[in-house]
């Protein structure tokens, strides 16, 4: 009876509470709805990563190389683009064109059928398409890398066939080599298909490729393995030396995201403040209120920046980061990321009537953004419209200004609109939250 | 020194103060006196300008409030209710805080947050956590940090809530030797022994309203020529029957307890127990009441102090 009393008075306390029930219930359900709608779809049985954008060259402009491009472009993972708009006239993508881009980050991966592709596999070489790719987006890479091999596969069948007969005639001569086909007719007669006639060398004027919607045709005919009639190519453009990319792709998203939580740790310390009454206190001695708002967020700030220090210093001893390459422009995006994260905090302290408060918002809002922002997973993987949801986070921008210094070899005049937005960003927090601890801390 | 003009305060629809007339002169240790919630906190939180009023005037040494409030503040100290310190920190870490926000710094600072320390008996745990400290070393700490800037003006506003019979007496001393130094206190509690022992001028607030303003002896003679005497019984029984009975006052203390006031009633006693006999009453205990404080709160509103 005495541990049923004591737990019903644990159910009373817990229900008072609305943010106890909102942490518990509501925010696992949030989050877990973020990440639903980012892998699974949202209220759709239609699953997966959809419309990676990528930009197409097309070199070769041959009937060939034409008709891989649509069958790329028709893929739903992929966004293909082969044209941009520039002075109000739309342009092809060129080799250059397509590099700049990804080296200013507007665009992540392009591919470019070099040219000469129709004729090098009509001679039966193995022609080259190029992956060009920036190395901070590694899932993005790997998915168009497979995705490209799967379409050559299905689209070009027999090309495998050609690419192992030639081999064969290489490697064993004419006479061992029709030998190797008829063993190999055998086998198949044996183990596969036994009406198969002949194995001949298909004529090169007889590749057909085949149409996108003949997936099934293709898929049940017979397969040489893993012999690929045409070379994959990976060009990383940007940071080639950079030693642990994983780590740099993650280190500032990770870095916000506990940079969030510590900062607003801290800044609900005022609420602990007021209520153990040294608020009222500093306000009775000759100290403005003003100075005890601007004294606690440069406390914070001060915080963050030292946290996010530790953290790239930490990255340079242990995963080679290299730290140096800009540290006027590495300094800045610092100080604009602390100053936009500490005046979070502060606003989500202003929003709230106590601790516990402060630690539900901010568990749900913290995780949120960092979920749409990017700290927690590529945002590329997301819809298009999360994608834009999560540029209204402060992740994003600290994690694209940060890593661009690292990946891209920007400069301080370059990074100066990503910590232009984390400013305006905290100019907008501090105001409001000036206003919200005037009226709740001050007046209560 | 301190004069107060028809002031008044309002939060929402609660009246908190209620035209408020009173001055406080220089040196002076007056004492508000009310039940909680009577409006004494309020009262000094517009004197210390944490708080604004709504109506009347205050001013402190000719200084209207709360146009001159950053000015005020360094000529007069707070000890509040509450014992508002950073418990992380220790005691001389405190008081270098509060010393440098008053402007105090360097050896000033230092010799006056070793003298305080040792007249509040925490020297020798200075260097101790305050969440460490006993509520009364808090509390004497919570005093120290008040006056730490030799401030001409104390509020001191209920400090000794909570506090040991011993650090009680010893925040007495304290208080009066600083009075002896020529200090103006002001003095809030809900203890009337408190303020009997420490203010030489009072003023009694209730439901936001100055009821009484004047010395002990003032107050005291507000209770007239007539004797009181308590009278307590071992089942409760209507004041009104008694005082029909007798002819004279009764008023209902507590649960069995009633108040009887009206003119020799010494010489009334055995009169008095006779009829309270004749009435089927049993009776515990008679107390012959000297005046004091609590007999004028409740003479002036018919309640005692801490209802």
């Amino acid at each position: 009876m005495r541990i049923l009393a004591l737990i019903a008075k644990d159910i009373k306390l817990f229900t008072k509470h609305p943010g106890s029930l909102i942490l518990t219930f509501i925010v696992p359900m949030v989050i877990t709805l973020i990440f639903g709608m980012v892998f699974g779809g949202f209220g759709t049985s239609d699953s997966g990563i959809k419309g990676i954008l990528v930009v197409g060259v097309d070199e070769d402009q041959s009937e060939y190389s034409q008709k891989l491009m649509t069958a790329i472009g028709d893929l739903e993972e992929i966004r293909l683009e082969t044209e941009y708009t520039k002075n109000d006239s739309t342009r092809l993508y060129t080799n250059d064109y397509m590099n700049d881009q990804i080296k200013r980050g507007n665009r992540h991966i392009g591919i470019r059928i070099e040219k000469g592709f129709q004729d090098s596999l009509k001679a039966g070489d193995k022609p080259s398409i190029h992956i060009h790719y920036d190395p901070k987006f590694p899932i993005e890479q790997g998915i168009v890398n497979g995705l490209m091999q799967r379409t050559i596969m299905m689209q070009m069948p027999s090309l495998m066939q050609v690419q192992l007969f030639k081999r064969a005639d290489e490697y064993l001569g004419d006479e061992k080599g029709q030998g190797f086909r008829d063993d190999l007719l055998n086998t198949i007669r044996t183990y596969f298909d036994p009406n198969l006639e002949s194995l001949d060398m298909p004529a090169v004027d007889d590749f057909k490729i085949t149409d996108s919607d003949s997936t099934e045709a293709a898929e049940g005919s017979f397969s040489m393995g893993d012999i690929a009639p045409i070379r994959i190519r990976g060009n990383q453009l940007l940071g080639v030396d950079v030693e642990n990319p994983m780590f740099v792709h993650s280190v500032a998203g990770m870095a916000v995201m506990f940079l969030l939580f510590s900062v607003s740790g801290a800044a609900s310390s005022l609420l602990s403040e007021k209520q153990n009454g040294t608020i009222k206190r500093l306000l009775i001695s000759p100290v403005h209120s003003s100075e005890i708002l601007w004294a606690k967020t440069l406390f914070i700030v001060i915080v963050g920046v030292a946290q996010l220090i530790v953290m790239f210093i930490f990255g340079w001893l242990v995963f080679k980061l290299d730290i140096f390459k800009d540290i006027p422009a590495l300094l800045i995006m610092i100080f604009s990321t602390a100053i936009s994260c500490a005046t979070l905090g502060m606003l989500i302290a202003a929003s709230c009537k106590d601790q516990k408060q402060v630690d539900e918002l901010s568990t749900l809002l913290i995780l949120g953004m960092s979920a749409l922002g990017g700290s927690m997973f590529p945002s590329f993987i997301m819809p298009a419209y999360l994608q834009f949801v999560g540029k209204f986070t402060l992740n994003y921008w600290a994690m694209t200004g940060l890593t661009f210094i690292f990946w891209r070899d920007l400069h301080v005049v370059d990074i100066l609109p990503y910590a232009g937005v984390l400013l305006g960003a905290a100019v907008a927090f501090f105001l409001i939250a000036w206003m919200l601890f005037k009226k709740r801390l001050f007046n209560d | 020194m301190i004069r107060i003009n028809n002031l008044a305060k309002r939060f929402g629809e609660i009246i908190a103060l209620d035209d408020i007339s009173l001055s406080i002169e220089k040196g002076e240790a007056f004492g508000l006196l009310g039940p909680n919630g009577a409006g004494k906190t309020t009262l000094i939180n517009i004197l210390c300008t944490y708080l604004d009023h709504d109506s009347g005037t205050v001013e402190i040494d000719g200084l209207a409030l709360p146009g001159k409030a950053r000015e005020l503040k360094k000529r007069f100290g707070i000890v509040p209710q509450e014992v508002s310190l950073y418990e992380d920190l220790n005691a001389l870490e405190n008081l270098q805080l509060w010393g440098k926000l008053y402007g105090l710094s360097g050896t000033t600072l230092k010799e006056r947050s070793d003298s305080i320390l040792k007249s509040v008996g925490l020297w020798d745990r200075r260097k101790d956590a305050v969440k460490h400290y006993s509520g009364g070393m808090k509390r004497r700490l919570n005093i120290a940090a008040g006056i730490l800037h030799d401030p001409p003006i104390i509020f001191f506003d209920e400090p000794t809530v909570g506090v040991d019979p011993q650090s009680r007496n010893f925040i007495f001393e304290l208080i009066e030797a600083m009075h002896e130094e020529g200090k103006t206190i002001i003095y809030t509690s809900h203890y009337m022994e408190e303020v009997e022992r420490l203010c030489t001028r009072v003023g009694i607030i209730d439901h936001g309203k100055l009821i009484a303003l004047g010395t002990r002896q003032d107050l005291y003679a507000r209770l007239g020529e007539e004797d009181r005497i308590i009278v307590r019984l071992r089942e409760p029984f209507p004041a009104e029957k008694l005082a029909n009975a007798l002819g004279i006052s009764v008023i209902k203390k507590d649960h069995t307890s009633l108040l009887i006031h009206g003119n020799d009633l010494i010489g009334r006693l055995s009169n008095i127990l006779n009829t309270l006999e004749e009435m089927g009453t049993e009776l515990e205990e008679v107390h012959i009441v000297q005046p004091n404080l609590e007999q004028v709160f409740l003479a002036l509103t018919g309640r005692e102090l801490r209802e």
